[in-house]
């Protein structure tokens, strides 16, 4: 496509790619965040509003946004949909009270149209915590395979630990560069 | 590439979208139709899949000069694609779909002490219907009275209190999470938790309570005494009020050590209101004055 052609050179030049973080809250987005920053992780309390950070990486500038999950906070996301190549899902792995909560929330998401081009990544987060559900469960209990709308890919980790952090967000950027950027 | 070209005005490039937009389109929808079952079926349809996922983010990107009505049709147009495919799917693969099956009646080992289990005859849903229940620690349905937990039968548990009316509760130490739900008049007392407490609907209460965070939600009229080495965060809330946490047991240096939380902090008062984003006091909570803190005696 032509045209698309010009509009991918306009965002390759940049290689910028925006990534949002949205989960229910005490899932672990901010800790997510702070890890991958390279920031201090032990103080953290739940977000009131959002965070955001340009970071490079791999030759990417990466725009992560990372949004309080509080209830009170949740229609507030919409705000932050606007151009997003890449949606970070993070699950506490351990409340398997709030999974159904967690599942729905999910789904709506889905449905907005502002997010339709989006790659979806599902961090299962906390799986070191006793008791954790596996990354096969959590992707049964968000139906995760009846998605067909948008390319996701779920990857258990710990941001405590930083485990898989990094192979999470790398397959996002792959994904997202194979679809926005030509690949060189 | 360098381009001689004038800059294409916005009806031109919608012009030349929908022309690239139709195109790819049709291509899919034929596609679409002449899917078979077989071998490759799988990678077909992934194949067609991720071109409409291309095709809707080429949408996406195009937003900036398309009016917003034909964005409209192109997105209904996509979603039609999508449904066929899935249609087509659904005749060519018989589905099978995801459900929780009872068949992980998970022997309640769930070491619940349960003191009123004998009337409580509708079922509860709650961890045990995932089939997990290993470290999963319910108390509930306590009426009047007084329980106590000791720190080996909490010792790094999820430990969630629910549905008890006039009671006190006294959890000696060490869960790693705490959650507590529909507690109306209770009095609970608990040693330092690891990680955080999640308070949702308990009223009339007092709470003692030490921890790395605290969430309370939809809760009026709770004293909560308070140690919390982070932050706490109440969310449609009236009337609570918070305290110094100050409970002396013996083993309490330990339980704090276990904990990672320094057993000399005072720190009650960093409450954030999220349904108070002034800069001036929220009217949802405020301190205990002094004359009215009482210090919880258990022996």
């Amino acid at each position: 496509m032509v045209l698309l052609q010009i509009l991918r050179k306009l965002k390759q030049k940049e290689k910028e790619v925006r990534i949002l973080m949205l989960g229910l809250d005490n899932a672990g987005k901010t800790t997510i965040w702070k890890k991958f920053n390279g920031e201090d992780i032990n103080t953290i309390s739940p977000t009131l509003g959002f965070n955001i950070k340009s970071l490079d990486h791999n030759g990417f500038q990466l725009n992560i946004w990372d949004v309080g999950g509080q209830k009170s906070l949740r229609s507030y996301w919409r705000n932050y949909f606007e151009s997003t190549d890449g949606l970070v899902w993070v699950v506490d792995s351990a409340d398997k009270m709030r999974l159904e909560d967690c599942k729905s929330e999910l789904h709506k998401l889905l449905q907005e149209e502002r997010l339709s081009g989006a790659t979806l990544l599902v961090f299962a987060n906390k799986c070191d915590l006793p008791g954790a559900l596996s990354a096969q469960e959590i992707k049964d209990a968000l139906n995760l395979d009846e998605i067909k709308t948008h390319h996701w890919q779920i990857v258990w980790c710990s941001a405590m630990t930083g485990e898989n952090l990094l192979d999470g967000i790398d397959w996002m950027i792959t994904d997202i560069a194979s679809r926005i950027f030509t690949l060189d | 590439m360098e381009t001689s070209n004038p800059k294409p005005t916005q009806s031109q490039l919608s012009e030349a979208f929908m022309v690239e937009f139709n195109k790819k389109k049709e291509e899919l929808g034929q596609q679409i139709k002449e899917l078979k079952a077989g071998a490759s079926l799988n990678e077909h349809l992934t194949k067609i899949s991720t071109e409409i996922q291309k095709l809707s983010k080429s949408l996406h990107d195009a937003a900036m000069f398309l009016p917003s009505y034909s964005i409209k049709i192109r997105q209904n147009e996509i979603r039609d694609l999508e449904k066929e495919l899935r249609g087509r799917e659904d005749e060519l693969i018989p589905k099978k779909r995801f459900g929780f099956k009872s068949k992980a009646q998970a022997p309640t080992s769930n070491d619940v002490v349960n003191v009123a289990t004998k009337e409580s005859v509708k079922p509860v849903i709650n961890a045990s219907a995932l089939g997990k229940s290993d470290n999963f620690f319910t108390i509930e349905n306590v009426k009047q009275g007084t329980v106590r937990y000791t720190e080996d039968q909490l010792n790094g548990n999820d430990v969630m209190v629910k549905d008890s009316v006039d009671a006190v509760i006294i959890l000696e130490g060490g869960p790693s999470t705490l959650r507590l739900a529909n507690l109306k008049n209770c009095k609970l007392l608990c040693g330092p938790v690891r990680t955080s407490v999640f308070v949702d609907n308990v009223q009339e209460s007092v709470l003692f309570l030490c921890c790395q965070q605290l969430r309370t939600h939809s809760s009026e009229n709770v004293d909560i005494y308070l140690r919390v080495s982070s932050r706490a965060i109440i969310e449609d809330c009236k009337n609570i009020r918070f305290g110094p946490y100050n409970w002396n047991h013996e083993k309490s240096n330990d339980l704090h050590i276990k904990a990672g939380i320094a057993a000399t902090l005072e720190r009650y008062d960093a409450v954030d209101d999220f349904n108070w984003l002034s800069s001036t006091h929220s009217p949802n909570w405020c301190l205990i004055p002094s004359e009215e803190i009482t210090e919880f005696n258990f022996s």
